[in-house]
């Protein structure tokens, strides 16, 4: 898209309401365009004065210390205490905080943040299995508070002449609903939405989530719970807009995989 | 920032003090309950984190960077989420009569906002509105109001404007 094309979407971006396919259109452009960037961010801060201009709520006085726990725990090194009062009370935090390390410090470092630093396949290769085995760990040391709760997880594989690359981590529960968090890189923007399934081994595939926006870089993290019962589901394909498989991985219990 | 990257206490619960209350009200205004609220609140202070070491000041401000978290996986959300009923008013606590001094700053920010928000006509207040707390698309109002779709995107745009020029004038010397 060109510059007037562009600006005539900014109002919508800044609002938050334009669908993927443009926003990944629109931060491309806004990669390179001064100008445009900066109409960008003008208009996001007019948009942010509405949130500003609403009448305060209040929150729980202990939501504070929620979130600074939650986040503490996400920057915390592997290993480091966690807080044993909230240990299986939140496990959806829990999730998020392991899927958010796994993010930051492994495969997104790697690769999402400094793409004109981006290391050869092979070194590439060797960062993400790095990370992946780091996600491990963190996903063991965060569910064994609970053995109410099965994960498994699982590597994801390119299809075709596709360079990307993913994960994929499923926790069932009895008492819970079952989530699903899955990460892709280096996907390409023209495919998106794309559409996560679990499959069974008779042939049955169940829509999981969707991933709608990626970033820069072709990466995103995605999260949702499931209605169905994700436990025996033993593999993930990830389709493009089209229908095609561009991803898939068998998942295996966290304990073993890998 | 550093701060928050390092996962340090402090700089956590500094940036919670100063734009946790807008964030969680911007979930109760958006998402409709506490409970929703509440984990938008959460979502969004990670979702910080995990994006801190792309936050630079030169091109934007830290409210501004965070409120545009908050709005975004809150009508992410709320888009996932259609057929949802949602309250038409905001659920809020009952507000203290003293304000306590950490909250200034939140109400500083709300009187700039209901001043840059004063530029706009009723129908330019209704049409953000539907689109920044409803998660309505130009397309959407084009279509529910009979109107052509590039009207609605001019509208919206010289509504923006007139908030973003009232807000350059408020920081003038």
């Amino acid at each position: 898209m060109n510059c007037p094309a562009i600006r005539e979407r900014l109002p919508e971006h800044a609002l938050g309401v334009v669908d993927h396919h443009d926003a990944t259109a629109i931060e491309r452009h806004l990669g390179w365009c001064a100008a445009c960037r900066k109409e960008a961010r003008d208009l996001e801060r007019a948009a942010a004065t509405m949130a500003f201009a609403l009448a305060p709520a209040y929150p729980a006085p202990e939501l504070g210390e929620r979130v600074v726990g939650a986040v503490r725990r996400v920057a915390a090194p592997s290993g480091s205490p966690r807080n044993a009062r909230h240990r299986g009370r939140r496990i959806g935090v829990v999730v998020l905080a392991a899927a958010l390390t796994f993010a930051a410090l492994g495969i997104g470092m790697v690769l999402g943040r400094h793409p004109g630093t981006r290391p050869p396949a092979q070194v590439q290769g060797q960062q993400e299995a790095q990370a992946f085995d780091r996600f491990r760990t963190e996903i063991q040391a965060a569910i064994s508070a609970d053995p109410r709760i099965k994960p498994q997880i699982g590597e994801l594989a390119s299809h075709g002449s596709l360079d990307a690359s993913g994960a994929a981590l499923t926790l069932a529960s009895r008492t819970r609903d079952d989530q699903v968090v899955v990460w892709v890189n280096r996907l390409p923007a023209k495919g998106a939405p794309y559409l996560v399934f679990l499959t069974d081994g008779h042939g049955n595939a169940y829509e999981v989530v969707r991933i709608n926006k990626l970033d820069r870089d072709g990466g995103a993290m995605v999260a949702s719970y499931v209605a169905h019962d994700i436990g025996k589901l033993e593999r993930m394909i990830v389709r493009d807009a089209r229908g095609r498989v561009v991803l898939s991985g068998s998942l295996a219990p966290a304990a073993s995989a890998g | 920032m550093e701060g928050l990257l390092a996962g340090e206490d402090a700089a956590i619960r500094a940036l919670y003090e100063r734009f946790g209350r807008p964030v969680y009200t911007m979930g109760m205004r958006l998402l409709g309950s506490r409970e929703a609220a509440e984990e938008l609140t959460q979502d969004v202070f990670l979702t910080a984190w995990r994006k801190a070491a792309r936050f630079d000041p030169q091109r934007g401000r830290l409210s501004t960077w965070l409120m545009t978290i908050a709005h975004n996986l809150a009508v992410d959300r709320l888009r996932r989420e259609t057929g949802v009923s949602r309250p038409h008013l905001v659920l809020v606590d009952e507000v203290p009569d003293q304000p306590a001094q950490d909250e200034e700053f939140v109400l500083m920010e709300r009187d700039e906002a209901l001043r840059a928000l004063a530029s706009l006509s009723d129908g330019e207040k209704r049409l953000i509105a539907r689109v920044y707390f409803r998660g309505m698309t130009a397309r959407e109002i084009a279509e529910a109001d009979a109107i052509p779709l590039g009207t609605v995107k001019t509208r919206l745009r010289s509504a923006l404007i007139k908030v973003r020029r009232a807000n350059e004038l408020k920081e003038l010397p």
